[in-house]
C-alpha cells in the first residue's frame, strides 16, 4: 500500500498540491494486472518536471503497455525532503505512492547538468544505493536518457543503463526484454547483458576506461568483444506514424508550461556551431500539418486547456507553418483556446500571425544574435545579419511594438573585446530604429533588454575542443558591456558565471567526476540550477577533497587526436565533420543550412528526414 | 438563450491542496472537455462565466460547495451534472444541480457556513467540561480577536458572527467512555478522516494520549460578514485557557439568506432559522 504522508507534514510545507496526485488524465491501474513498475523520475520540482514533454510521451507510451504501470517521480522540494527524511518517508511515485524500492525501473531524465546531484539525492532518499555497483537483484534497475545522456560518463558510477538518443522505441524493446528475464528468475547482470546488444543501449560497467598520466584518456573499450564498440543513438524516422499521446495529464497547480504542446519537429537545420541540440538531434524530421492539427485537436478535447503551443528547435523553419497556424487559429479561436508562439524570427508574417494568435502585449520580441560582431556571428555560424535584425525590430517597432529582448553569449571562441563592443553599439542601433520609427506608430516607452549568458562549450558540437573562458575573464567582460552601454532605455541583465563554469566541467567530464558528484551530494548540494541553493563553495571544495582539477575539463584545450569521454557515442554526426566545422569557424566561415545544401555531417546513417527528402 | 445552473459539489480529501483559484482553472478545463456551452465574457481575455459560493482555503474539504454556471444554450441539470461529473477529476464531484432562478448570484448570496473542526489537546479535557465552557463562551456579549489588516492589527468583535457551536469527543476511548454516545453526532467525512488517523497508527498512537474532539459551528459567512472557523476555534482556546490544535477542517454546508433564515442555496428552501 502506498505511503500516506500525513497531513502534518503536507499542511507545513510549500505547494503541497506538488505531492499528492489524483490530476485528471494521471493513469490509475491494477498492480495485479501488470509485470513491470516503471518510475520516470524528473530530477527537479514538479512544476519544472511537468511542463516537460519528454516525460509527457513516454509516460503515456509505457502505459500504453497492458503489463506495465509507469508512474512520475519529482524531487521534493527541500522543505518537504527535510520533512520526508525527519519523518523516515522514502521518495514515492505520484500514483500510487509507492516507495521506488517496489519498482522495476527508475527512470531518469537528463535535461541540464546541474540536475546530477538531484539524481544522486533521489535515489539516496528512495533508499536505493546511489552506486550501481552496491545494487543487487531486489534494487530496481537506475537508467537514464534525454539530452545530456550524449556525454554519459560523469554519471557512469549511478546509472545502470542508458538509452541514447529519441526513446519511443527503444524503452519498449526494454521493456520487452525485461518481461522475458522477470520470468526466468536470471542474475541481475544477464539482464543488462541481454540489452547490451539493443541498438542505443550504453551500459557503463561493461566498459573500461584507462588514462594517461596527464588525465586525459588513452583507451576506453568494452570488457568483453559481445558489447558494441560505438552505441549509436536511436531516432524515429517518421514522426507522423512514432506515438504521441492523446491525452496530457493535466496539473492542477500552475506548472511552468501549463498548456498543449504539440511538437512539430526534431532536430534543426541552422548549424549553429555552439548549440549541441542542433547535432545530436540531426536530422531534421518534420511531422505534416495534418499530423499536427489531428494530434491538437484530441490533446484539446482530452484536456480541456485553454492555451496550445508549438515546439521545435526553431519554429520559424518549419515548412507549412503558415497552414498549420491558419488550421489552429480557425479550429481554436471557436473554442476559446489561444495559441501561444514561441520566438518566431520576426518578419511581417510572423508579426501578424502574432497578431491574430495571441492577445499580447506589444511589450516583448526576444531575438537572439548570440554575438555583437558580423565576424564573430560568422565564426559561431549564427545567420543573422545587423541588417536582419534592424529590420525586423523596425518592422516591430511600426506594428506598435515596444520592447525588444536581445540575448547574447560573452567567452564565445576567438572573441575580443571588439566583438563585445559590438553587442553594445547592436543595442544603440535598436534603440535609434524605434527614434526613427514615427511617434504615431511605435509603443509608447521603449525597454531594451541585453542579456548575456556565458559560453559552455558542449560535447558534439565543433567547439568540444574549446576551453572556456576564466569566471574572471568572463565578469571583466561582464563589466566591459556594462561600460559600453549608453543607453538608458537598455538594460542589461547577465549572471555570475559559476553556474557556466560547473556546466562547462560536467558537460564534457569523465568518469572521473563521479566521486566528486557523491561528494557534492554529501555536502548538501541540489537543486543547483536554483540560485538559492547553489553552494559553489561546497563545490570547489568537492573538487579539492577529490583531489579533481576542475579547469582540466573547463578550461583546457583539447587536441584533435584525444580520445574524448564521449567518442564512443555515435550521434551520425561525424567527428571529422565536427572538426571540418571548428577549422572553418576560425577562418571565420560559414555553412549553410541542410536545405540549401547538406554539408555532408554524416547523418545520412539514420536515412530519414532531410537527408532524404 | 442564456440560461443559468446552480450546482452541489464536493470536494474530497484527494484534492484538498488544490487553490481556490486552481479550482476555477480545473472547472474551466473540465467545462471544455464535457463540451457544456459555458458564456463566454466579452473583451479581451474571455474567460467562462461561472461564480463560486465562497472559496475555501488550501487543505480544508467541503461537502457543501456551490457555484453558478451561465450557460449559451439550455442544457437540464441533470445532463449538465452528468456531462460535468464525467470530465471531473477524483474527489470532486457535482451533487445536486437545479436551474437558477435567483437574482443574484451565489458569491453575493452566502450568508452562514457549517463546519467540522477536528482538534487535538493535550491531556484530559472532558467533553462535558468543555460543553459548559461553550455555554459561557457564548454567553460573552463581545469576543474580540486580532486580525492583521493592511499590515495593521485590528480588533474585531467575532461574537455576532458566532451562530452557534458545539463539540463532541472524535473517537478517543479515554476520553469518552461512551463512545456510542460521543458518535452520536458525527460527521461520516470526519469519522471517515478519524479511520484514516487510526490506520496511520503511528501517529494515532503518538496523539492517543490527548483528546481528538470536534467541534461543530455555524458561523456567518459571505461578503458582509465572514468569520473562518480557525478563528472561532482560536478565541474559544483562549477563552478556555486550552491550546487546540487544529487536525482538519471540514465544511458541511453554506447557506444564503439571512441569519434569522438560512436557506439552501439550491431550492431557497428555508433550512434554519435562528
Ligand atoms: S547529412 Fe546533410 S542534410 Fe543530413 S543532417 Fe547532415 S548536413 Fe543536414
Amino acid at each position: 500500500m502506498g505511503i500516506r504522508v500525513s497531513d502534518r507534514i503536507l499542511q507545513n510545507v510549500e505547494k503541497p498540491s506538488r505531492y499528492t496526485g489524483n490530476e485528471w488524465n494521471s493513469v490509475i491501474k491494477d498492480l495485479n494486472e501488470i509485470d513491470i513498475r516503471f518510475a520516470f523520475c524528473f530530477p527537479d520540482v514538479y512544476e519544472v518536471g511537468m511542463s516537460h514533454l519528454g516525460m509527457k510521451i513516454l509516460y503515456h507510451l509505457l502505459n500504453e503497455r497492458s503489463d506495465t504501470y509507469c508512474e512520475r517521480v519529482f524531487a521534493p522540494w527541500v522543505d518537504m525532503e527535510a520533512k520526508m527524511r525527519e519523518h523516515n518517508i522514502p521518495l514515492f511515485a505520484l500514483e500510487t505512492r509507492d516507495p521506488l524500492t517496489e519498482f522495476d525501473f527508475v527512470g531518469f531524465t537528463l535535461q541540464y547538468e546541474m540536475s546530477y546531484t538531484n539524481i544522486i539525492n533521489m535515489l539516496d532518499l528512495a533508499g536505493i544505493p546511489v552506486l550501481s555497483s552496491e545494487r543487487t537483484k531486489e534494487h530496481p534497475f537506475v537508467c537514464a536518457g534525454g539530452p545530456c545522456a550524449y556525454n554519459p560518463e560523469p554519471l557512469a558510477d549511478f546509472v545502470d543503463f542508458f538509452m541514447m538518443g529519441e526513446g519511443e522505441e527503444i524503452i519498449n524493446e526494454v521493456m520487452d526484454v525485461y518481461v522475458q528475464w522477470k520470468k526466468q528468475n536470471l542474475p541481475r547482470e544477464e539482464f543488462l547483458r541481454s540489452i547490451s546488444s539493443i541498438e542505443g543501449i550504453y551500459i557503463p560497467q561493461f566498459y573500461e576506461v584507462k588514462y594517461n598520466d596527464d588525465g586525459t584518456i588513452s583507451s576506453f573499450s568494452p570488457k568483453k568483444d559481445e558489447y558494441p564498440k560505438k552505441i549509436r543513438k536511436r531516432i524515429i524516422k517518421d514522426l507522423d506514424k512514432v506515438y504521441f499521446p492523446e491525452k496530457i495529464v493535466v496539473p492542477f497547480t500552475g506548472i511552468v508550461h501549463d498548456r498543449i504542446m504539440v511538437e512539430l519537429f526534431r532536430g534543426c537545420t541552422r548549424g549553429c556551431r555552439f548549440c549541441q541540440a542542433g547535432f545530436i538531434y540531426r536530422p531534421v524530421r518534420e511531422r505534416t500539418a495534418d499530423r499536427l492539427l489531428e494530434i491538437s485537436r484530441k490533446l484539446q478535447e482530452s484536456t480541456g486547456y485553454e492555451e496550445m503551443s508549438l515546439t521545435s528547435l526553431s519554429t520559424s523553419d518549419y515548412t507549412s507553418l503558415k497552414e498549420l497556424t491558419d488550421g489552429l487559429i480557425s479550429e481554436m479561436e471557436p473554442k476559446k483556446v489561444n495559441l501561444s508562439l514561441p520566438s518566431l524570427r520576426v518578419d511581417s508574417f510572423s508579426l501578424e500571425l502574432m497578431e491574430k494568435a495571441q492577445k499580447v502585449r506589444k511589450s516583448g520580441l526576444t531575438f537572439a544574435p548570440e554575438a555583437g560582431t558580423q565576424r564573430l556571428r560568422n565564426v559561431i555560424n549564427k545567420g543573422v545579419t545587423e541588417e536582419d535584425l534592424i529590420k525586423s525590430v523596425s518592422t516591430a517597432f511600426g506594428g506598435g511594438w515596444n520592447g525588444v529582448k536581445l540575448y547574447f553569449m560573452l567567452g564565445l571562441p576567438t572573441e575580443t573585446l571588439d566583438d563585445i563592443a559590438g553587442i553594445a553599439e547592436l543595442g544603440h542601433k535598436v534603440v535609434e530604429a524605434y527614434m526613427s520609427t514615427p511617434k504615431e506608430k511605435r509603443g509608447k516607452g521603449l525597454n531594451v533588454t541585453i542579456s548575456t549568458s556565458s559560453f559552455v562549450p558542449k560535447p558534439f558540437t565543433p567547439f568540444q575542443w574549446e576551453p572556456q573562458d576564466s569566471m574572471e575573464v568572463l565578469r571583466e567582460k561582464q563589466f566591459f558591456l556594462k561600460g559600453r552601454i549608453k543607453s538608458k532605455n537598455i538594460k542589461y541583465n547577465w549572471h555570475d558565471p559559476q553556474l557556466s563554469f560547473l556546466e562547462a566541467i560536467f558537460a564534457r567530464g569523465d568518469r572521473k567526476l563521479g566521486k566528486v558528484l557523491l561528494k557534492a551530494f554529501e555536502k548538501g548540494c541540489k537543486f543547483d540550477s536554483w540560485g538559492e541553493h547553489f553552494k559553489f563553495d561546497s563545490w570547489m571544495e568537492s573538487f579539492r577533497e577529490c583531489g579533481i582539477d576542475p579547469l582540466f575539463y573547463a578550461g583546457r584545450k583539447r587536441s584533435y587526436d584525444e580520445i574524448l569521454p564521449w567518442d564512443h557515442i555515435d550521434i551520425g554526426v561525424s567527428k571529422k565533420f565536427l572538426q571540418r566545422e571548428h577549422e572553418k569557424a576560425l577562418k571565420e566561415e560559414v555553412t549553410s543550412n541542410c536545405r540549401v545544401n547538406c554539408s555532408g555531417c554524416g547523418a545520412t546513417v539514420f536515412e530519414g528526414g532531410i537527408c532524404v527528402e | 438563450m442564456l440560461s443559468s445552473i446552480r450546482v452541489k459539489f464536493v470536494r474530497g480529501e484527494e484534492v484538498k491542496y488544490i487553490s481556490h483559484l486552481d479550482l476555477m482553472k480545473m472547472f474551466e478545463r473540465a467545462l471544455r472537455r464535457s463540451k457544456i456551452p459555458i458564456a463566454y465574457s466579452q473583451g479581451f481575455n474571455p474567460h467562462p462565466d461561472m461564480v463560486f459560493g465562497l472559496p475555501l482555503s488550501v487543505g480544508v474539504t467541503s461537502e457543501s460547495e456551490y457555484a453558478d454556471f451561465e450557460l449559451e444554450s439550455d442544457v437540464n441539470p441533470s445532463e449538465f451534472t452528468q456531462r460535468l461529473n464525467q470530465n471531473l477529476p477524483v474527489g470532486i464531484e457535482i451533487v445536486g444541480a437545479c436551474e437558477n432562478k435567483m437574482t443574484s448570484n451565489i458569491m453575493a448570496s452566502v450568508a452562514g457556513a457549517s463546519y467540522e473542526v477536528l482538534v487535538l489537546t493535550e491531556g484530559k479535557v472532558g467533553v462535558e467540561d468543555l460543553k459548559s465552557k461553550l455555554v459561557g463562551f457564548l454567553k460573552e456579549e463581545q469576543i474580540f480577536i486580532e486580525k492583521a489588516s493592511k499590515g495593521k492589527l485590528k480588533k474585531i468583535d467575532i461574537r455576532p458572527m458566532i451562530y452557534s457551536i458545539d463539540v463532541n469527543s472524535a473517537g478517543n476511548s479515554e476520553v469518552a467512555e461512551n463512545t456510542e454516545a460521543a458518535f452520536g453526532y458525527t460527521n461520516p467525512w470526519i469519522l471517515r478522516y478519524v479511520d484514516m488517523l487510526k490506520a496511520e497508527d503511528n501517529q494515532f498512537k503518538q496523539n492517543n494520549p490527548s483528546a481528538i474532539l470536534c467541534f461543530t459551528m455555524l458561523l456567518a459567512a459571505g461578503s458582509v460578514a465572514n468569520l473562518k472557523p480557525e478563528f472561532a476555534i482560536m478565541a474559544f482556546g483562549r477563552y478556555a485557557g486550552i491550546d487546540f490544535d487544529i487536525l482538519k477542517i471540514h465544511r458541511s454546508g453554506l447557506f444564503i439568506g439571512t441569519r434569522e433564515k438560512l436557506m439552501n442555496p439550491l431550492d431557497g428552501h428555508v433550512l434554519l432559522s435562528i
